[in-house]
């Protein structure tokens, strides 16, 4: 779906997100790259097992994997997963969709910077994610800011004239994020805020653990 | 593309959310209620548009999609304030995805049918524009072979000439249009009875009867 415009972005090269319309933002790869304010407040909350989903060069798995928390990446970019295992994390070639090692066992699922987009349908997959945790397990999920609108894009990466396949990706706002987590079937919802990030951790269970 | 289905079909709509939809229907219902049936509408529409052969189903959705989502739809969304500039956009949008024609409804008329959408999508084989009027003096169907936005930007869409108005601007660019049957739109608690009536299988029916009406 990403493609080569995602890998050689990954490896330095320039890539634009288009969108219908014809708007086109620089895709800012280098941030995937090292830690960035705010990713505490997610790596704080992960428990062992944690499965990163849309783990790109895996950041945020290669940092678990260091702090002792057990960790997999997984992503549909060959690279990305290279990217990874080279830096020290565990990562596989995988779509959430697909056959995810560990199903319904995992303490901490883990949706950072916008991953929660994927598929473009962010209802589904959170019914699909809530499937891979534990009962009692939590999936943190990285939010637009409350003003904005949740919405569903289609979106394709761009270099010069080169374009990829073009595929939907969501955003969604915190203020939509309980009515959504609710329709997915999670109970518990808890939002928070870090250095202009906002953050949501979804259970099943009412009670806090 | 194949000569028997010639056309894309868009359907521009609003996530069902209780106190965001159908807020003319409350009174008597509650925004609840009124998203329920705002719900069942959408589905029968988007259920009438997987049934009807196109190149392309898209969604031009305001929020995000639910369960009430079939297999097979392409979703972008909306841009734009008012109505008129939401159309328009959402026709050039799905042109620019895909360069064929372009048949658009709303989701308020349930009881659409895949032969209407097909009689439609045919229809821009031998014209320019294919239209349906609604009984409120609006309309429930637009198609477009090539969509323009100088074919939509000022009408005034919530009017009571809008049909007038847009089928005026059809007219003045040249365009041949096809005309479809009258259907009427869901907008107050007596359309949504004329048309529970009209279209007694369909899920808009069944919550409205579920809900005592």
């Amino acid at each position: 779906m990403m493609g080569q415009l995602y890998a050689d972005a990954l490896g330095g090269a320039s890539a634009e997100l288009e969108y219908v319309d014809g708007t086109r933002v620089a895709l800012d790869a280098a941030r995937w790259f090292d830690l960035i304010d705010g990713d505490e407040a997610l790596l704080e909350r992960c428990a062992s097992p944690t499965l990163d989903i849309g783990s790109g060069p895996g950041r945020l798995t290669v940092e678990l994997t260091r702090r002792g928390v057990r960790a997999l990446g997984i992503d549909i970019t060959p690279s990305a997963v290279a990217l990874t295992r080279r830096a020290g994390g565990f990562a596989l070639l995988r779509d959430v969709f697909d056959e995810v090692p560990g199903g319904g066992r995992w303490t901490t699922a883990l949706l950072a910077d916008g991953n929660i987009g994927i598929g473009g349908h962010p209802e589904a997959l959170l019914r699909r994610v809530r499937q891979l945790v534990r009962p009692d397990g939590t999936v943190l999920a990285e939010l637009a800011p409350p003003d904005a609108k949740s919405r569903v894009d289609r979106v394709r990466l761009r270099r010069g004239p080169r374009v990829g396949d073009w595929f939907g990706w969501a955003t969604v706002s915190a203020g939509d994020i309980r009515r959504l987590a609710h329709a997915a079937g999670f109970r518990r919802v808890e939002r928070w805020t870090a250095h202009g990030r906002w953050f949501a951790a979804l259970s099943r269970r009412v009670s806090s653990t | 593309m194949s000569p028997h289905c010639p056309a894309q079909i868009l359907i521009i709509a609003k996530e069902p959310v209780a106190g965001r939809v159908k807020t003319r229907l409350t009174p008597p219902f509650s925004p609840r209620q009124a998203a329920a049936l705002a719900e069942a509408a959408l589905r029968d529409s988007l259920r009438a548009v997987s049934a009807t052969p196109a190149t392309q189903r898209l969604l031009a959705l305001d929020g995000l999609p639910g369960g009430w989502l079939p297999a097979g739809f392409v979703i972008i969304p909306q841009r734009g304030t008012s109505l008129d500039e939401r159309l328009a956009a959402a026709f050039s949008d799905a042109h620019r995805l895909r360069p064929d024609p372009v048949v658009l409804i709303g989701m308020d008329t349930p009881q659409v049918t895949p032969a209407l959408l097909g009689e439609a999508v045919d229809a821009l084989e031998r014209h320019d524009a294919v239209y349906g009027p609604a009984a409120d003096g609006g309309f429930w169907l637009l198609g477009l072979r090539r969509p323009d936005p100088a074919l939509l930007l000022g009408v005034p869409m919530s009017h009571p000439e809008t049909g007038k108005l847009q089928l005026d601007r059809l007219d003045r660019a040249g365009l041949t249009v096809h005309l479809l049957p009258e259907l009427t739109d869901v907008d107050t608690a007596a359309d949504a009875a004329i048309v529970a009536a009209h279209a007694p299988d369909s899920h808009f029916a069944a919550t409205f009867r579920a809900l005592g009406r």
